[in-house]
């Protein structure tokens, strides 16, 4: 009788996983017991008691796989040992079927199953994305990121790794890329074309993609980096490499950054960097005003500006334009307005620091409210105020509000009932991985909040980001929205200018 | 974008009924797995190895306590420390039932079932047990638990638990939904829910005032 311990550090597996193996190796001839457990001091000292030696159990950590085999010799020790070796490489000795194919356990799985892909898309708890990823980069694979609460510090060794082997790390907390035509995580379903995108924002990097695919001009790749990309601490690593990639790439003939709130220092480097690209390079910084033109980079005042100076600068023809976008934006507006504040209740953070700048430029202050709104329960405060929905404190037990807009319905009802609102502000994203029919929902809920307040009007805007292809028909979302007595805009700056122009301020620029 | 969803036990809205929660005990149909951890059978073909006679000893032990309404930190740091990191899987079983024991208890003693600072007593030692005991997942799930946040299937299960505006159809639909989650998780989370509840409501008496 053998009592061998074998531990596999690092190596992570969920319970399911964990089960199948252990499973599989009692069923080698001549093993007696397999037991697969994580290594935790716990478990450990209970193998111990039931008499594994201790010796090659202090070894392993809670982020361990510790095995504790009974073999009735060394030779079936030995075959349990391979057996073992080659379920972690992936095979896992049944024929692959399709959904197995599909759901691979890990990483290695996923590479043999499909050795050609050069990218590997990780949406695992936050605790072990990073873990995870470094397998990715491991396997010599670009990493999507979708996860998030990942450490600064493991954000920055995952960074500083890829960079050092040419890859790219996109997030972690990396909502949307479009790479080579194929959409990760949110996206839309866009032609592919001249414009190049880096993208530390998801929704902005969306709505600059309909914006364009509306204007007639395609994107080459949509990278995106994660919302830290351009803190001082992650120094712009993935927008610089994506950059460069972009630069060399012969399909992107103009090249565009999004982002919000970047660092000064690391804005001041990323500038020399895109001076130096040898493309035309666009950039839009969301929440705060252009920065001035200098070396040939062009910072627009909005992602609506910035869609249009890349589409001229592609040469892409792009003169059929979509009336949508190219009338004026006031275009819906019957000439009345409205008395009472404004609340923006928003499902991309982008959209909202997008349209917050609007309202600025136009003389409306907002303010973002300290503590989270309850559904259903009265808005606090005094004056206009803009919430995204999508921040931690609104997703708690549920998911985005792009995929579930319970909170966010929840919310304009409350906004319907307190008679101080005049205004409310929406965004709408569709696409892959969002809500498949959400406008009846905001329908519904709008509904509801005007028969809260009977014969008091409440004026409800909502810009609709979405693509002609995009699963959910824009064309009718928006035209559920038009009957539940909603405007609609392109944009998100479009709606926060048309709520300007219906609070009855003129604005200070137009929206181009 | 968050990965696991949590939720807060509704335990405000209505406090759980003894009588409710007696009816909806005998009725409930407990997976397998469940029975096995709560010793209510004898087969245990569907627990894995050596560590299930620690989990139930360790998950009685504290079940005693609570409902004996012991408040004693450093005897909850004790028991915690037994459970924690305890057993198979990526979230171990002794974890996911020290999870489903924080939910119960918090129900428990808004119905004044069980002792709320006995509660508090086993919220603050899950909140104070020492990092690097257990796998990174468990040790998020049990620090979300001692601030009162849930898996949601968890949460929606232990809220109706006792809630007579619940029937039993949608009691046993949760009870699935819950039992369905993750590999062993659920039925897990469903052994401390029930053994905790098992004894408090048959100690008879509202004992403790509610919170």
């Amino acid at each position: 009788m053998a009592e061998r311990v074998i531990v596999k550090r690092g190596t992570y597996q969920d319970s399911a996983r964990l089960m199948r193996i252990a499973r599989d190796l009692s069923q080698v001839p001549d093993v007696t017991s397999a037991d697969v457990m994580m290594g935790t001091a716990a478990n450990l000292d209970l193998l111990a008691q039931a008499g594994f030696p201790r010796v090659d159990l202090d070894a392993a950590t809670p982020m361990d796989m510790v095995v504790a085999l009974r073999t009735a010799d060394e030779n079936a020790f030995v075959a349990a040992q391979q057996r073992l070796t080659s379920m972690l490489a992936g095979d896992t000795g049944a024929p692959i079927t399709a959904d197995a194919a599909s759901r691979p356990g890990s990483v290695a799985e996923a590479v043999s199953l499909h050795p050609d892909a050069n990218l590997v898309s990780i949406a695992v708890p936050g605790t072990y994305a990073a873990f995870v990823a470094g397998r990715a980069l491991d396997a010599g694979r670009n990493v999507f990121l979708f996860s998030d609460n990942v450490a600064l510090a493991d954000e920055v060794a995952l960074k500083t790794r890829a960079l050092n082997s040419g890859l790219l790390v996109m997030g972690p907390d990396c909502g949307t890329a479009i790479i080579a035509g194929v959409g990760l995580g949110f996206a839309n379903r866009v032609p592919r074309g001249p414009v190049g995108i880096v993208g530390a924002s998801g929704t902005g990097t969306q709505e600059v993609c309909c914006l364009l695919s509306r204007l007639g001009v395609g994107i080459s790749h949509a990278i995106g980096t994660g919302s830290r990309d351009l803190s001082t601490d992650v120094n712009g690593m993935m927008s610089e490499f994506g950059l460069r990639l972009l630069a060399d790439d012969q399909a992107t003939r103009v090249v565009m950054l999004v982002a919000k709130h970047p660092a000064p220092a690391v804005a001041e480097r990323l500038h020399g960097v895109l001076a130096r690209l040898g493309k035309p390079a666009v950039v839009r910084y969301l929440g705060e005003r252009a920065r001035p033109t200098a070396d040939g980079v062009v910072y627009a005042e909005t992602l609506d500006e910035a869609a249009e100076i890349a589409a001229a600068s592609s040469g892409a023809a792009h003169d059929q334009k979509d009336p949508w976008i190219a009338g004026p934006v006031d275009a819906a507006w019957d000439g009345t307005t409205v008395s009472g504040r404004l609340i923006g209740l928003f499902g991309g953070g982008s959209l909202a620091a997008e349209a917050q700048h609007v309202l600025a430029t136009c003389g409306f202050e907002t303010t973002v409210p300290a503590h989270r709104l309850v559904p259903d329960q009265p808005i606090p405060g005094i004056g206009h105020l803009i919430i995204d929905t999508g921040d931690d404190a609104y997703t708690v037990g549920r998911p985005h509000p792009m995929v579930d807009q319970t909170v966010r319905c929840g919310l304009i009802r409350a906004a319907g009932a307190d008679r101080s609102v005049g205004l409310v502000l929406l965004d709408l994203v569709l696409g892959d991985g969002a809500h498949l029919d959400p406008a009846p929902e905001i329908v519904a809920a709008v509904a509801d909040a005007r028969a809260a307040r009977r014969d008091l009007p409440l004026a409800v805007i909502c810009s609709v980001c979405g693509s002609a292809d995009d699963p959910q028909d824009v064309r009718q979302q928006v035209a559920t929205l038009s009957a539940g007595g909603i405007h609609t805009a392109p944009t998100a700056a479009r709606a926060a200018h048309l709520a300007a122009t219906l609070l009855g301020r003129s604005p200070e620029r137009s929206v181009r | 974008m968050s990965a696991i969803a949590l939720a807060t036990v509704q335990t405000t809205s209505e406090p759980p009924s003894r009588a409710t929660l007696l009816r909806q005990l005998e009725n409930l149909q407990v997976p397998p797995r469940s029975a096995a951890l709560l010793a209510d059978s004898t087969t245990e073909s569907s627990v894995d190895g050596p560590a299930t006679a620690a989990i139930r000893a360790g998950l009685a032990g504290l079940v005693s306590q609570l409902a004996g309404g012991v408040t004693d930190a450093t005897r909850y740091q004790r028991s915690v420390a037994r459970l924690v990191g305890l057993g198979p899987g990526l979230t171990p079983t002794g974890d996911d039932v020290l999870v489903a024991l924080v939910a119960m208890s918090r129900r428990l003693a808004a119905g004044g079932l069980l002792l709320t600072s006995a509660a508090d007593s086993l919220a603050a030692a899950v909140a104070t047990c020492p990092a690097g005991r257990t796998t990174a997942i468990a040790e998020h799930l049990l620090h979300e638990s001692a601030e009162d946040r849930f898996p949601e299937p968890l949460a929606a299960f232990v809220g109706a638990l006792g809630d007579p505006g619940v029937d039993q159809a949608m009691l046993a639909a949760l009870l699935d939904r819950l039992a369905a989650t993750g590999a062993h998780s659920g039925a897990d989370w469903i052994a401390g829910v029930i053994a905790l509840a098992r004894v408090c409501v048959t100690q008879g008496g509202d004992r403790w005032p509610s919170a």
